[in-house]
């Protein structure tokens, strides 16, 4: 009894603890972006926008991670436009490398924009009405949340938490990297040499240059912060993981031995199986993103050189959105993934683009570069100077926050070495003041391929009766926005049924139908069979123009149905 | 006149299809999870099932395990998969494995040192089809899949209209027909050869009515995913049948997990369609990189001082290599593909050919020890995306497969073989002969042809059949790699030093591990360990990762220890999916 009063009374004083410390950092809409959110946070900053706006958003736990962690996504749609099966999707993801954590900022940013500006900027609510958002800020929650839990540098704990014998000596993720200094980071090892390769730099004393040869050494590189754990020789030679996420994906997939990362099977990662899912099961998905980082670029398909060239239908899609980002986000460069960058197996662009159905674009958000100091930064620093500017911008515009000067350390195996470098929050992704301008001109390219997604309009131009109960009827199909109402390549793989045009009346009988290939002379492609069924795609910015022969009298329906753009209906009489 | 009661048998059995012979001869999947699940109660401790999920009609995904009944014995032991009927149209597959399930448990010294996995009923929707009316051959599972991406899905499949319980084919005259009468034998149709000076004069269909009216026939008919053609190598990308993609239905997800949870199994065997043991895998397809003609690009050329405008075999490369590599790295055809990104490997690897050619010479001499002297057909080709690859290109394990039956070669060549098979043996009745019927669009049109699973399935009973081709695999699983420690030899060097030496061989006819397995690098080494009390090592390590060491072949580890004391030092070799051994050796100290 005793002891039930103790823990109530210890549960009360750290219910108030955890309250007090919540209300200082409490997570509200507007969302803040001048700080990074961990897993939680992120978690619950979705349920304040999904409190904040509740008709327009719904939050769905869509599976668990390998770890079992919760991932969320969050679909923004105004039911009372429309359900939102009817209308195009454009999806949004980011964070699947567990590093990238910027990539979930960028999700956050442009849900909380495109609520918080709905009903007052008249572009975004009319996309908002006529489009559904689906968003997926973290994909790799487990990545996310060692990331920030745990020691790391800006390119550890990319992968997913899937326990795997890097090493093959049968023991699995026994030797990990090691915070050994507890700064916090994984930083680098050093030790004195003679005979080593580096000297101190002398324009700043923290950092290190190669040697001239000839000249005498005084610094050994030791590697990553570690220890032999596994006492096999090799350091950190198997940590946590390692399958790559954006490796996995069912498409194109190849084994680790063909490519690092592939993991065992398609999909090994339970929570890629739930994002898979998640995207499959909504077939009105017609432009997905992916943000990763880093470099500045926004990236199209295809991620093979054996997967083909797309369509030149679909390349001229890609290429509006692609060049528009370019303009909107200074620096990045629109590329294609494997002619530009290098081939990748698996890769979860492949699975948007082939299996979805889906325009697929891959945001590289940030460029280290602009960690600067210095007044044009219009041109880059010459590379023997990059690393002493970052530093002076270390030293300026963070006061230090980015480097972990090098301390003395006693290591079991190589005695007396130093331990600094660079934090986590360097060179992949930006200081915190420079996060807004990232996540806005980022999410502001999402929005721009939202606000393109197809508007179908259906114009019946031409009713003409040619004989008794006998007419001719003239359709037009145009799309006003820059994205095609499907794309070319998942009519040509047969991944999504075709839009089609359907006339249909009680005493009504559709003769002869196809598209005209002669306006002038009335003149059409006729179709051999089912007349009264068109099948078609609409064009980026384009139309297509139909003819029908119909008997009969009444009323008679056109029925335009697509998978991913948004059905019209018209009736007229004869 | 034993001869002529059993062609009446056969007969039987074949017209027999038509009203589905359930229990009779063949098993439902329904029936086989009962039997599993009662062997499971009636034996436990030998049998557990393993249940990988649930088919997407929902019937449960079972492997049987038959093993020793102590966790450390199981633990010690390596395995064995067999798999059955995974494309769904191989009910025979299923027979032979619910046959060698018995085997095993008759004699328990099967199991002693060996575990066994026995997916049973590898494609249960597909499956059940064979027993459904009318029969065709199709073991898609019936997932609702819209295969002409038009409005509609599953509207336009085929019927049987002539009512003989089998969907076979329509012959109707049309000005745009492109077939003939073949002249050899009028039951068969063949395409005219207008260089011939044929013209053709008939159009084929299979029987059925356009539903949709689209002008095709029976293009979007009930099917889904035949699962048994989703794994991931070769998988078909966007093709009929092989769903959304390698891995979105739940059996084949289900048996990929178990095999990465199942790294002791050591070989697989899949009863199916095709037939490894008889014919080696073929080889044959286009690379993307030719490895007998390497050109390397400039950046590795000069790296290698090798002409970047000349070709080089793989060897060549390795040699060259080896110069520049930091001394005692390895350097394998592993290290040389991954640096030049060669891709996967398509085709089997010439070592492994070998191996699989020295198995099949085995397998024809035991048959021909069995009495089996008649000549078959030769088995058909593995399709892409099958079982059997994927355990040898990417699980690199030795795969085996059996078609367990094909239908005899017909002494003269010149002759179709299914009717030269149907005349001398089915007495015709694996033919239906064309026949006029009324068609609602088409009009007059005939309708006939082979009667679905006659070319597949034996005549007559197939208990005989089976146990001459069930227990290959007890042949097969003898020559699981052992790695046996030899000779052990301690050299005291002084002041508490000792060299110890020693040799470790495989005993056994397949490497550990095959070609392909040492270039995906799923099959775990053994790992080698060296303990005792108090000693230290100068040279080696107390634990070593071994593998690499073909069929009657031995290798050499040395280590340098140093024992101030007399101990006993353990050495250890220890495979997760072979043999392993030990051997205690005495250091006598200072």
């Amino acid at each position: 009894m005793k002891r039930t009063l103790f823990f109530t009374g210890l549960l009360i004083i750290l219910t108030s603890i955890s309250t007090l410390s919540a209300q200082e950092n409490k997570i509200e809409v507007p969302l803040r972006f001048d700080r990074y959110y961990n897993y939680a946070q992120v978690n619950e900053a979705l349920v304040a926008l999904n409190k904040a706006f509740p008709k327009l958003t719904r939050l769905e736990m869509i599976g668990h991670s390998d770890e079992g962690r919760e991932i969320w996504s969050i679909t923004v749609n105004n039911p009372a436009s429309g359900p939102e099966e009817d209308k195009p999707g454009v999806y949004v993801d980011g964070n699947i490398h567990g590093n990238e954590v910027q990539a979930t900022e960028v999700c956050l940013y442009f849900l909380n924009y495109v609520l918080t500006n709905y009903g007052k900027l008249d572009r975004v609510t009319k996309t908002v009405d006529r489009s559904v958002i689906y968003c997926v800020p973290t994909v790799n929650v487990d990545g996310r949340y060692h990331w920030f839990a745990d020691a790391n540098n800006a390119s550890s704990g990319r992968g997913l938490w899937i326990p795997k014998d890097d090493d093959r000596d049968g023991l699995i993720d026994e030797d990990p990297a090691e915070d050994l200094d507890g700064d916090g980071y994984l930083t680098q090892m050093r030790i004195r040499d003679t005979l080593g390769d580096y000297k101190t730099d002398p324009k700043d004393p923290r950092l290190m240059v190669r040697v001239e040869k000839g000249e005498k050494g005084e610094f050994r590189l030791l590697g990553p912060e570690g220890i032999d754990n596994d006492n096999d020789g090799k350091i950190n030679e198997d940590g946590p993981g390692y399958v790559d996420p954006n490796r996995n994906f069912p498409y194109n997939w190849q084994p680790n031995y063909v490519e690092s990362g592939g993991g065992s099977y398609p999909l090994e990662g339970k929570g890629l199986q739930a994002v898979a899912n998640f995207l499959y099961a909504r077939k009105n998905i017609l432009v997905a993103w992916a943000f990763h980082n880093s470099g500045g670029m926004i990236l199209r398909g295809p991620t093979s050189k054996l997967a083909q060239e797309y369509d030149r239908r679909d390349i001229e899609v890609f290429d509006y959105l692609g060049k528009n980002g370019e303009k909107m986000v200074p620096g990045y460069n629109y590329l294609i993934s494997w002619k530009d960058l290098y081939t990748t197996w698996g890769d979860f662009g492949d699975f948007t683009d082939d299996i979805v159905g889906a325009f697929t674009l891959v945001g590289e958000l940030f460029q280290s570069n602009t960690e600067s100091y210095r007044s044009d930064t219009t041109k880059p620093a010459p590379m023997d100077e990059q690393s002493t500017e970052r530093m002076k911008f270390n030293d300026y515009l963070t006061n230090g926050a980015m480097y972990s000067t090098w301390k003395p350390y006693k290591h079991p195996l190589y005695g007396n070495i130093e331990i600094g470098g660079w934090s986590k929050f360097n060179a992949r992704l930006p200081q915190p003041f420079m996060l807004m301008d990232l996540v806005h001109r980022n999410a502001m390219a999402v929005f721009m391929s939202a606000f393109n997604l197809p508007q179908i309009s259906m114009n019946i131009f031409s009713k003409e009766k040619i004989g008794d109960n006998l007419y001719r009827i003239k359709v037009r199909l145009s799309n006003s926005k820059a994205v095609s109402s499907e794309t070319y390549q998942s009519v040509r793989i047969k991944i999504n049924p075709m839009d089609y045009l359907k006339l249909e009346g009680k005493d009504i009988q559709v003769v002869a139908g196809g598209p005209i290939t002669d306006q002038f002379r009335n003149e059409a492609s006729y179709k051999q069979y089912k007349p009264e069924i068109q099948f078609f795609m609409i064009p980026s910015f384009g139309q297509v123009e139909y003819q029908f022969l119909v008997s009969g009298k009444g009323k008679l329906k056109l029925q335009y149905h697509s998978e991913k753009a948004t059905d019209r209906v018209k009736e007229i009489d004869l | 006149m034993k001869k002529v009661s059993f062609w009446i048998a056969l007969a039987f059995n074949l017209s027999a299809l038509a009203q589905q012979p359930a229990g009779s001869v063949y098993h439902t999947p329904a029936e086989i999870n009962g039997q599993l699940t009662s062997l499971a109660k009636s034996q436990p401790g030998l049998v557990t099932l393993h249940n990988l999920g649930k088919s997407f009609k929902g019937t449960d995904y079972q492997i049987i395990e038959i093993s020793k009944k102590s966790a450390t014995d199981k633990k010690k032991n390596p395995a064995v998969l067999v798999v059955a009927d995974l494309e769904g149209t191989a009910p025979l597959a299923s027979e032979g494995a619910l046959v060698l399930i018995n085997e095993l448990l008759k004699k328990p010294e099967r199991f002693e040192n060996l575990t066994w996995y026995v997916l049973a009923c590898g494609n249960p929707d597909g499956a059940d089809r064979f027993f459904q009316k009318p029969l065709l051959v199709d073991g898609r599972n019936m997932r609702p899949w819209n295969d002409d991406m038009d409005e509609q899905t599953d509207e336009d499949g085929p019927e049987d209209l002539n009512g003989d319980g089998f969907i076979t084919q329509m012959r109707v005259k049309d000005p745009d027909g492109n077939y003939i009468i073949d002249d050899k034998d009028p039951r068969l149709m063949k395409r005219a050869d207008p260089l011939k000076g044929e013209k053709g004069i008939y159009k084929l269909y299979p029987e059925g009515i356009d539903n949709d009216g689209d002008g095709l026939y029976n293009e979007d008919g009930p099917g889904g995913t035949n699962i048994g053609i989703t794994f991931p190598f070769l998988y078909g990308y966007n093709q009929p049948g092989t769903g959304a993609w390698s891995g979105s239905e739940p059996e084949i997800l289900g048996l990929m997990k178990f095999m990465t949870a199942h790294p002791e199994i050591a070989l697989t065997m899949t009863y199916g369609s095709s037939n490894w043991c008889l014919v080696p895998p073929k080889g044959g397809r286009k690379s993307a990189m030719s490895l007998t003609a390497i050109k390397l690009p400039p950046r590795y050329a000069q790296m290698l001082n090798a002409d970047p405008d000349k070709t080089y075999s793989l060897e060549e490369v390795k040699e060259m290599l080896k110069a520049t590599v930091p001394p005692g790295t390895t350097v394998d055809d592993a290290m040389v593909a991954g640096m030049l990104d060669m891709g996967p490997v398509i085709n089997p690897l010439e070592a492994d050919s070998k191996i699989y050619a020295a198995f099949s010479d085995k397998y024809k001499k035991y048959l021909k020890e069995k009495g089996w002297t008649s000549k078959r057909v030769d088995p058909q080709r593995e399709k892409d995306g099958t079982f059997e690859l994927w355990s040898y290109f990417q699980l690199g394990l030795p795969s085996f497969s059996m078609d367990l039956w094909a239908m005899p070669k017909p002494k003269d060549s010149t002759k179709n073989v299914f009717m030269a098979y149907n005349d001398s043996i089915l007495g015709g009745k694996g033919f239906v002969a064309w026949k006029e019927f009324n068609h609602p669009k088409l009009g007059k049109v005939e309708i006939g042809g082979n009667v679905p699973y006659a070319d597949l399935l034996p005549p007559g009973k197939i208990d005989t059949l089976l146990n001459v081709q069930v227990p290959w695999i007890f042949e097969l699983v003898k020559q699981i790699p052992e790695l046996a420690l030899g000779e052990v030899k301690v050299e005291a060097q002084g002041a508490g030093i000792y060299r110890v030496d020693a040799w470790i061989s495989n005993n056994k006819q397949l490497p550990f591990p095959l070609a392909i397995g040492a270039r995906t690098k799923v099959p775990p080494p053994a790992i080698v360990t060296v303990t005792g009390k108090g000693i230290t090592f100068i040279s080696g390590r107390e634990r070593t990762p071994f593998e690499g060491i073909n069929g009657n072949e031995q290798r050499k580890l040395t280590w340098i220890l140093k024992a101030d004391n007399p101990t006993d030092v353990l050495v250890k070799v220890d495979p997760v999916n072979a043999y392993g051994s030990e051997k205690s050796i005495r250091l006598e100290g200072k």
